[in-house]
């Protein structure tokens, strides 16, 4: 398939399902967890255009990552819970894990105890049956969506890293590398210590 | 679409065993009587699969589940050793109180589409009566291996991309509540699509609201009967339209429940009804007191209905008061 014709039905996708589809995934996702207390905020959002060719151009070595896009890439919708606190995490993945079905559960975290970078849980679910009205046009309609829960300052990590280190001008420098390093541990730190102030100060009050 | 490959395999119980028995099988042609019973197999699949499963990741959390790898092997490469090892995990799931049975993997491609139906025929005994001569022969046969019979089970697969669909399909297990076990969860390595929790809240929030939408008393009532009577099913798996049948639900009392679903298809979802799940969103709220009585509400409604009051500071020792106006008054007699 042509890059000409690949952005063709991803459009059409987008434009007649996508976004109609992740609008309601978000009402979806914020009524499951109602009664859930700490969570900054609950966001969805089809993947634009843009973003869905670039990855879908994406090479492993020298072959293309992806031979079938439109059925491999598995976040054109993509939703995020962000809680206060790292114990909030928890509870809000299982209640996601009692109401959405799971074909993948990722903890993202440093491949090594001397670094710090992107922290995260990912999960891979189906789209609820109820968002998927026989309206939709079959061939198009999405089968998986991704979502992250990630604390606020996880979150607000890995959205500054991303504004700024993935810059495709030019390679960061080392000083560059170390000064995006000693942020995500200062956003660790400051999570480690909100967690540990939650639960001396919120005792009795802490997530079911 | 177009058959494009058949496998058959005879598959007798193995699990648990040291020496499992051998899986025979063997391609099959894609003409004569055999394929045109077969072929309609698979066309009737698209109806007869009517309960929705998926397949589960594994215990690490990865995208990679034993069932569906060796399906897709077949898929991408339908040869009689690709179909024997979805067999053998047949075999290796079946007990033998199951019996053997005659095993197929229909395939059938169509452009970038493919359909696979796994299909189990168990095995039966059978008379066989034949004219020869003017004269009637009857034989015994041991095995003969029917559609028909209540332990029929198929799967149903559909996808274009063995990199990226086919995680979710259908089934049919015509022995859903006893053997759901070994078909979906243990051979299929599967779940019912939506989760127990996740198909319960659907329910118990249509009956919530089609009880307040019902005009009809009659089906306010029978709303408030059935979700009585479906705590006798907890654990179960069924979908909304089973359980309505089950209980004899008039078809107005129907109508009205699947009038709040999303869609009218969420009727026919199965699901294990979590009755934990089930009377938190529930249709209404009762408390049952010592003296006899009973007060109920919808449970969003039912502080704002009766007014509580606590007396001697026990918890347990309340006064409720209600005011309204009366639309409807009933004396049941004892028979």
């Amino acid at each position: 398939m042509s890059v000409d014709e690949l952005e063709k039905l991803y459009e059409y996708r987008y434009n007649h399902v996508l976004t109609a589809v992740a609008n309601k995934l978000e009402n979806h996702i914020k009524g499951l967890l109602r009664d859930i207390p700490r969570i900054d905020r609950v966001s969805t959002r089809a993947k634009s255009i843009t973003r869905f060719l670039n990855k879908a151009r994406k090479v492993d070595g020298e072959k293309p990552k992806y031979t079938e896009p439109l059925s491999q890439i598995q976040d054109q919708i993509g939703g995020r819970i962000i809680t206060f606190y790292n114990s909030d995490i928890e509870p809000v993945s299982k209640i996601i894990l009692d109401y959405l079905a799971p074909i993948e559960e990722r903890i993202i975290v440093p491949d090594s105890v001397n670094e710090f970078g992107y922290e995260g849980k990912h999960f891979i679910l189906l789209i609820p049956k109820d968002l998927i009205t026989p309206d939709l046009p079959k061939e198009h309609r999405p089968v998986f969506f991704e979502l992250q829960i990630k604390t606020l300052f996880q979150h607000s990590w890995a959205e500054a890293n991303h504004d700024l280190a993935y810059k495709p001008q030019s390679e960061l420098t080392l000083e560059q590398r170390r000064k995006i390093a000693f942020t995500a541990a200062q956003a660790w730190g400051a999570d480690k210590i909100f967690d540990e102030l939650s639960q001396e100060l919120l005792k009795g009050n802490a997530p079911n | 679409m177009q058959i494009t490959y058949i496998a058959s395999f005879l598959v007798s119980p193995g699990k648990n065993m040291d020496n499992p028995p051998n899986v025979i099988g063997a391609m099959l042609p894609l003409l004569g009587p055999l394929y045109k019973m077969l072929n309609l197999v698979f066309e009737k699949s698209d109806e007869e699969c009517d309960i929705p499963i998926r397949f589960v990741m594994a215990d690490d959390g990865s995208q990679n589940n034993a069932a569906r790898n060796i399906m897709l092997a077949f898929i991408d490469d339908p040869t009689q050793e690709k179909g024997k090892v979805v067999a053998e995990r047949m075999r290796d799931s079946t007990t033998p109180k199951s019996g053997p049975a005659l095993f197929f993997i229909i395939l059938g491609k169509e452009g970038k589409q493919s359909k696979i139906v796994l299909s189990r025929f168990p095995a039966d005994q059978g008379i066989l009566a034949q004219l020869k001569k003017n004269t009637l022969q009857v034989e015994f046969i041991e095995r003969v291996f029917m559609k028909n019979a209540q332990s029929y089970k198929a799967a149903l697969y559909r996808g274009s991309s063995t990199k990226g669909d086919f995680w979710n399909g259908a089934a049919i297990d015509k022995q859903a509540n006893e053997l759901a076990n070994y078909w979906i969860y243990e051979f299929l390595s599967s779940d019912f699509e939506s989760t127990s929790k996740a198909g319960t809240k659907r329910f118990a929030t249509a009956i919530r609201e089609a009880s307040k939408k019902a005009v009809n008393l009659e089906t306010k009532k029978q709303l408030l009967a059935f979700a009585t009577l479906v705590h006798g099913i907890a654990g179960q798996s069924a979908s909304i339209n089973d359980m309505a049948e089950r209980f004899g639900l008039s078809e107005d009392s129907r109508e009205t429940i699947i009038s709040q679903l999303a869609h009218p298809e969420l009727a026919n979802d199965v699901f294990v009804l979590d009755i934990e799940e089930f009377s938190k969103s529930a249709a209404y709220s009762s408390i049952e007191l010592d003296n006899g009585g009973i007060l109920l509400a919808p449970p969003d409604q039912f502080d704002s209905c009766f007014h509580r009051e606590l007396l001697n500071s026990d918890p347990n020792h309340v006064r409720f008061t209600t005011e309204g106006r009366i639309v409807d008054e009933r004396i049941r007699g004892r028979k």
